[in-house]
């Protein structure tokens, strides 16, 4: 199925969980914020999401430099 | 309001040294600052408080000299040791009426955010990392720990993009500005992000 993540079109499998695409392009999901259609959610609300079909989202990595 | 509020900021790197003339010149009564390390050649080009005559002293010290004289009705009571756990930051934000953490790790940003919780002080995280500015709330119902579990990694120094890291300290006082003076009601969970490469804004309550 077709997804949109950080304007990037991609496909994925179904069943596909937030935390595993995260995964999957290199980036640790427990160091990031995800917009999922909109809404804003941590780690916690997201790990366990299944991406369905035309989801967009914006996944931003934490950041801590100072 | 301001004049009889006590805020804490940790860390004047590159987002500290944006936030601080800002508190001092708006005339906040007493402002804590703390940092162990000192300035390098490789800092000035986003920790503008300081000039190549500051190079090797240590940057709270020196934070102090400088701000005393932008406003010097303001109390700045200087630190020159970095914060080493929770407990240290405990001592070192209570009675405070506010933190503002701009450390550069995941470990300083969970034992400060866990110290706020515990002292009930509100907390308002400023970070940038490369091209990004992030600030979030963060309170005794919703700690930095809650965004980013069993985070103790230190301080890995990626480039930073100076702008993101003056937004960030911008957004962090005006914030507290705002939070002191009743013009907003602080918010835990609250989370602002600015990404310059695309000039993406997004903001959000993560909670």
């Amino acid at each position: 199925m077709k997804i949109v993540a950080n304007s990037k079109e991609l496909n994925v499998e179904e069943q596909t969980t937030i935390s595993e695409l995260i995964s999957s392009l290199g980036k640790n999901p427990m160091r990031c914020v995800v917009e999922l259609n909109g809404e804003a959610m941590p780690y916690s609300k997201f790990a366990n999401i299944n991406l369905k079909e035309g989801d967009i989202l914006e996944i931003m990595q934490i950041v801590a430099g100072g | 309001m301001l004049k009889h509020s006590t805020i804490a900021v940790i860390g004047v790197g590159g987002v500290g040294n944006a936030v601080l003339p800002l508190l001092v010149g708006a005339g906040v009564g007493k402002i804590k600052i703390v940092d162990g390390d000192c300035v390098s050649l490789s800092n000035l080009h986003r920790q503008t408080i300081f000039n190549e005559d500051d190079i090797s002293k240590n940057k709270a010290i020196i934070a102090k000299e400088k701000l005393s004289k932008l406003n010097s009705q303001v109390e700045i009571v200087s630190r020159s040791t970095h914060l080493e756990n929770q407990k240290d930051a405990q001592e070192f934000i209570s009675g405070t009426d506010l933190c503002i953490d701009t450390t550069d790790s995941f470990l300083s940003r969970t034992f400060i955010s866990e110290a706020c919780a515990k002292e009930n002080v509100l907390e308002i995280a400023c970070t940038a990392g490369e091209w990004v500015a992030q600030l979030y709330f963060f309170d005794k119902s919703f700690k930095f720990a809650d965004i980013a579990p069993n985070a103790q990694e230190k301080a890995q120094y990626l480039p930073i993009f100076p702008p993101a890291a003056h937004l960030s300290g911008v957004w962090g006082a005006s914030e507290a500005i705002k939070i002191i003076t009743k013009q907003r009601e602080f918010q835990a969970g609250y989370f602002q992000s600015f990404d310059f490469q695309n000039n993406k804004f997004i903001k959000a309550n993560l909670i």
